[in-house]
């Protein structure tokens, strides 16, 4: 006998008769989280696809922080407010020219703090028991002046005609020479090959030059180890390096300041630290080579997730259609799709990030990648962007059907 | 006693190419509380559009519907999407359950999306389930059962929440004859338990021994209607016999 069950089934409020309704409701996640459990295969292998595209992209994306902090980090990191070059030479580090002379010129200018006076060049570190040399970027810089790295371990230099170098992090990883160590300097002078011996006095961060860890020395030994096509006359007038780094006592005026140091000195062009290392030959066309791979990841990822959630939703009209028959709100629909996809998009975005990371950790110190957080924070936002907007064609198809689907009947 | 569906004069029209089709053509019923009826007739006669009438899935072009002192033909999209959910029980043909969820889930969803989710109302479910013969497959999937069973199932789901009307748009289509008038007796027997009206669109003339009134419909209009329990009796035994 039949039991009158369903007539008891209206909801019992308590005395008060008071309801609290929920601001979202459950449902649509509840809806979501059932539909991705009970098809668990389907949807971990499309969460594996935007994991992978997620390592492709987190990858991309340290190679490009990697090279360009390769490139370009001894500039990035400059205890400077403005870089001078030599005027006409298109910001060419390697072309431009700035005289000992100037120092004294540039210093004497009212607002300025600070100046030294940088130098570039390369050498090769001599490593022992057969091993490769190690190419390094040979700086010339003034002892306690801008341009100096902190040394993070040991002490900075003690003046400009010691034979002392600071080595950044990389040489230390890469060779193990430490604080206290002699080491040797080959250049090429001329025709010859000679050799230098200086003491580490210090280590700094990672300050990498064109794509080489970085020594860092006093501008007389500077002058006298870097490589020249021919030895030069020893009785020429004055010091040349490429660059001055200075300081200014009010870093928020600095285009006046540039304006006012360019107008003073003639013959000089003043940028800040941005235009300075974005001017470094390759670094721009890299960057944008790279930041193109990136965004093309990001849209094969679009395509993949906004593909397999249309034949998702193509599968299941009759079944959307029996639930709006049934009652079910077109929002009720809608949201419990954005969330299953935003729940697939976190879970791959989280697998490929737990992977990458681990993955990174087996790198050795040579390979050029380098994750930050603004880069990975970014990254992954993106990333997390895609998924909703990848589904948004879907979407807005799913809001489409029509209840009477489920009757078989097109509207 | 009152009706607790009026159908007055309502008619449907398509446009197709320029040419109107009339697919339901002047129709008028009533449904008593606790009557169950099925609706009849060939492919193409209008009795499907015209259950999706009276479920607030289509509008009518003319005529009204008023189901328990409500028009439906009056109200916004929003508002028949509320109806249909707090005031109409559903079965259909096929996709008739959500694949995803189980038998208990199943049900549940119609507790759920009315705000009736209470444990009374979970009691309840499981009560109902066992009436129908479900009580050990609460656990599984659609695809675990028959088609007998998903079709019990969605009988429980277009009961629990209380409705109004029940509608059932040819349950009993995808099933063997046995298993067909086993869940069609069970669907009659619960409408007038629970004092429900009740509406079957079958092509299957033999399930319609267990209704209140066959109303045949013939190009969109009603052809005849068999309300008398020996009229009801003499079609069916008829149509047994084929």
């Amino acid at each position: 006998m039949y039991v009158d069950t369903a007539r008891r089934a209206a909801p019992r409020t308590s005395n008060l008769n008071l309801q609290i309704k929920p601001l979202i409701s459950p449902l649509p996640p509840y809806l979501a989280f059932k539909e991705i459990w009970r098809n668990k295969g389907r949807f971990l292998l499309v969460s594996l696809v935007i994991a992978l595209i997620t390592t492709l992209v987190l990858f991309v994306d340290g190679l490009a922080e990697g090279l360009g902090a390769g490139n370009i980090e001894y500039l990035q990191k400059l205890n400077a407010d403005l870089v001078l070059f030599q005027e006409n030479v298109d910001l060419s580090v390697s072309a431009s020219q700035v005289g000992w002379s100037n120092l004294n010129d540039i210093g004497r200018i009212q607002g300025v703090k600070d100046v030294g006076l940088i130098g570039f060049s390369n050498a090769s570190i001599v490593l022992g028991d057969g091993q490769e040399p190690l190419d390094v970027s040979l700086i010339g810089i003034g002892a306690g002046k801008p341009g100096e790295p902190e040394a993070f371990a040991g002490r900075s230099l003690k003046g400009n005609r010691v034979k002392e170098a600071i080595i950044d992090r990389n040489v230390f990883l890469r060779t193990g020479l430490s604080v206290g160590d002699q080491f040797t300097i080959k250049t090429i002078q001329g025709i010859d090959e000679e050799f230098y011996t200086l003491e580490i006095v210090g280590i700094s961060d990672g300050r990498q030059y064109f794509i080489r860890p970085s020594i860092f020395v006093p501008y007389l030994a500077w002058d006298e180890i870097k490589p020249q096509a021919f030895v030069e006359d020893t009785d020429r007038s004055e010091l040349i390096l490429n660059v001055a780094a200075v300081q200014l006592e009010n870093p928020g005026n600095l285009d006046a300041m540039a304006r006012r140091i360019e107008a003073q000195l003639g013959s000089v062009e003043a940028v800040d630290l941005k235009t300075a290392y974005q001017a470094t030959p390759g670094y721009s066309a890299q960057q944008s080579t790279l930041n193109t791979v990136r965004i093309f990841t990001l849209l094969i990822g679009l395509l993949v997730i906004g593909g397999f959630f249309q034949i998702q939703t193509l599968q299941k009209v009759a079944q959307i259609g029996m639930l709006k028959a049934i009652g079910a709100s077109t929002s009720t629909i809608a949201i419990a799709f954005v969330v299953q996809i935003v729940y697939i998009t976190l879970l791959g975005v989280v697998i490929g990030s737990a992977g990458t990371l681990a993955l990174s950790l087996s790198f050795p110190v040579t390979v050029p990648i380098r994750f930050t957080t603004e880069s990975v924070i970014l990254a992954i936002s993106s990333l997390l962007i895609i998924g909703p907007m990848g589904g948004l064609v879907s979407l807005i198809y799913l809001l489409r059907i029509e209840p009477l689907t489920a009757l078989g009947l097109r509207p | 006693m009152t009706a607790v569906l009026e159908a007055d004069s309502v008619t449907k029209t398509y446009e197709v190419d320029s040419t109107v089709i009339r697919a339901v053509d002047d129709v008028s019923l009533q449904i008593c509380p606790g009557e169950f009826v099925a609706l009849v007739g060939p492919s193409g006669s209008g009795k499907t559009t015209m259950l999706a009438m009276l479920a607030g899935l289509l509008k009518p072009t003319q005529g009204s519907i008023m189901i328990g002192g409500r028009k439906l033909h009056q109200m916004s999209d929003e508002q028949r999407t509320q109806f249909r959910r707090e005031k109409v029980g559903f079965t259909f043909q096929s996709n008739n359950l959500v694949p995803y969820l189980t038998v208990r889930e199943n049900v549940e969803l119609m507790l759920k999306l009315n705000n009736q989710y209470t444990r009374q109302s979970q009691e309840q479910t499981l009560g109902l389930l066992a009436q129908l013969g479900l009580g050990d497959r609460l656990n599984n999937l659609p695809s675990q059962l028959s088609g007998g069973q998903q079709q019990r199932v969605a009988i429980a789901r277009a009961l629990v929440h209380n409705p109004a009307i029940v509608l059932a748009d040819e349950p009993t289509a995808s099933l063997d004859t046995a298993r067909a008038l086993q869940v069609v007796q069970t669907f009659a027997s619960l409408i007038h338990a629970q004092n429900l009206a009740g509406i079957m669109v079958t092509h299957d003339l033999r399930m319609c021994q267990f209704v209140d009134k066959i109303i045949q419909m013939q190009d969109g209009k009603i052809a005849r209607v068999f309300d008398s329990e020996q009229e009801i009796r003499a079609f069916s035994n008829a149509h047994m016999l084929n």
